[in-house]
This record gives C-alpha cells, structure tokens and sequence, in this order.
C-alpha cells in the first residue's frame, strides 16, 4: 500500500496565524466503547499541543520549537517544518467529558468515549 | 524601546522559506535513497558540522539504531501499527513498517564521531566537521 509522507499544508480556510501549518497524518478507529485517533505531530511536546472540542469539531492543534533550528542552513530538504493543524467533524455521540489525550514520542492519542447509552451492550435473555 | 523584538513566526517564515530553497537544490551526497522514503530527513549545515533531523514519531531510542561506515551513515528502526485488538479502523494515514535509511555525507565529515538523541518523534544526529578541515586563523609573525 502506497503511504502518503508528504506533508499537505492547511488550505481549506484561512488560517488567523501567521506562517503555514501542515496537516498531520492521523489513524482513527473505531471500539465498542469510543473512537480512537493516534496523529502523528513530531517535534512536538506535551507543553506545545492544543485539543478542543467545540460544537462537534475536534480541533488539533501542535507547534515546533523553532529554537532548535536556530543557526542551521538547510542543505537538503524531504519535509517542511512547521505547525500541525488538523480539524475533524465529530459525531454527537461522544461524551465530550470523558475525552482522554495523550502525546509520547511525538505522537497524540486521543480517547473519545461514547456515552453510556450509545454503547453496544448484550441482553440476557432469561429463561421464562 | 524596542523596536526589533524576536518573533518567532518570522522566525517560523523565514525557516520555512529556506527550507523550500534547498528543496530546488541538487541532492546531498550521492547516498540517498531519495524522497518518498520513510522517515524523511532534512540536512543542515550548523557551526560544528553537519545536522540531520528524521521525522520518527512514534519511535522511541530503543526502537532505532544507527551505523555509521566511512561517510554513510545508515539509520535502521521500525514503527509497529496500531493495530486495534477489537473494533474497527476508519482511517490508516500513519506509516508504519520496518526502515533502513543511508545517508552518504561529504568528505569533511566525521561519521566516526555522530552524536544523536531522539525527542518528540524526531532524530537529531550531529556529524561534526573534521577537524583538519575546519578553518584556522593563521598569525603573521
């Protein structure tokens, strides 16, 4: 399967932030209690990254310290260096207050849980 | 008052457009394996030698090893998937796999003596210059 690594910058709207974001790619999943997301934002840390939710879109947002680039002169490029900006519509069966984020090794987890009713659940059938 | 204070989306802007410049200029070394392989590398020129960043996320050290052999230096890991244990995936965009990557450096760099350390999903190894090669101030007796 052919793996798409070039970055795509962020064009659907206008952006309110100088300089240009980058979409980052993302894996979303599906379990029985909530969907998972993993988006991989490397370069960026626990301190740099903002998730939101409002009125059902997820918003992601991640910055690189540029700091680690000062007085270095590209020779050869592959990728570019930027933010991560990324939004996804959301259904509303998500229990926003359950939402659970983590980043490690440059990479956001995100739980989102379904609420209770919205949960398969199995019904015992009893004897009569 | 400061008229110039330090910005760092300039800072961001002007990275960004360098960065785009080298994307037009002739490969580094002869080495590579070109673009579209995974993890993708950006080479800088720094004050001590030569800096390449891999994009790893998702690799910690452990999961990366490097080698180097006269001016190649090959960097070799794997990202394993995420694979769900039940349910179902709406989306794969996340590479994963097994990778090998050689870079082939120029003549004043010292492989022997990289240095590299892994934050945040990203590879940092530092090549520094030979040192018979550096510039040298020379007095005039």
């Amino acid at each position: 399967m052919a793996q798409e690594i070039v970055k795509q910058s962020v064009s659907e709207d206008e952006g309110t932030r100088p300089g240009r974001s980058y979409r980052p790619n993302a894996d979303i999943g599906e379990k029985a209690d909530g969907v998972w997301l993993t988006v991989d934002l490397p370069g960026v840390d626990q301190d740099s990254v903002e998730v939101g939710l409002d009125d059902g879109v997820l918003t992601i947002e991640g910055c690189v310290a540029l700091g680690e680039y000062d007085d270095l002169r590209p020779l050869y490029s592959e990728y570019n260096v930027g933010n991560f900006e990324r939004r996804f519509r959301v259904s509303n069966r998500v229990d926003s207050n359950g939402i659970h984020a983590r980043i490690e090794h440059g990479v956001l987890h995100l739980f989102l849980p379904k609420p209770e009713e919205a949960r398969p659940r199995s019904i015992a059938v009893a004897a009569g | 008052m400061r008229l110039h204070s330090y910005d760092p989306w300039n800072a961001l802007l002007r990275l960004q457009n360098e960065i785009e410049r080298a994307f037009d200029q002739p490969h580094f070394g002869s080495g590579l394996s070109g673009r579209g392989a995974f993890p993708p590398v950006n080479v800088f020129r720094g004050k001590e030698g030569y800096v390449a960043r891999f994009e790893v996320p998702g690799l910690a050290p452990e999961d990366l090893s490097l080698e180097s052999h006269g001016r190649t230096l090959t960097v070799v890991g794997k990202r394993e998937p995420r694979e769900p244990s039940d349910g179902s995936l709406h989306r794969r965009e996340c590479w994963s796999g097994e990778f090998s990557r050689s870079l082939q450096f120029p003549e004043d760099a010292d492989t022997s003596q990289a240095a590299a350390e892994c934050r945040n999903g990203v590879l940092t190894v530092h090549v520094p210059q030979r040192e018979e090669s550096k510039s040298r101030r020379i007095e005039v007796a």
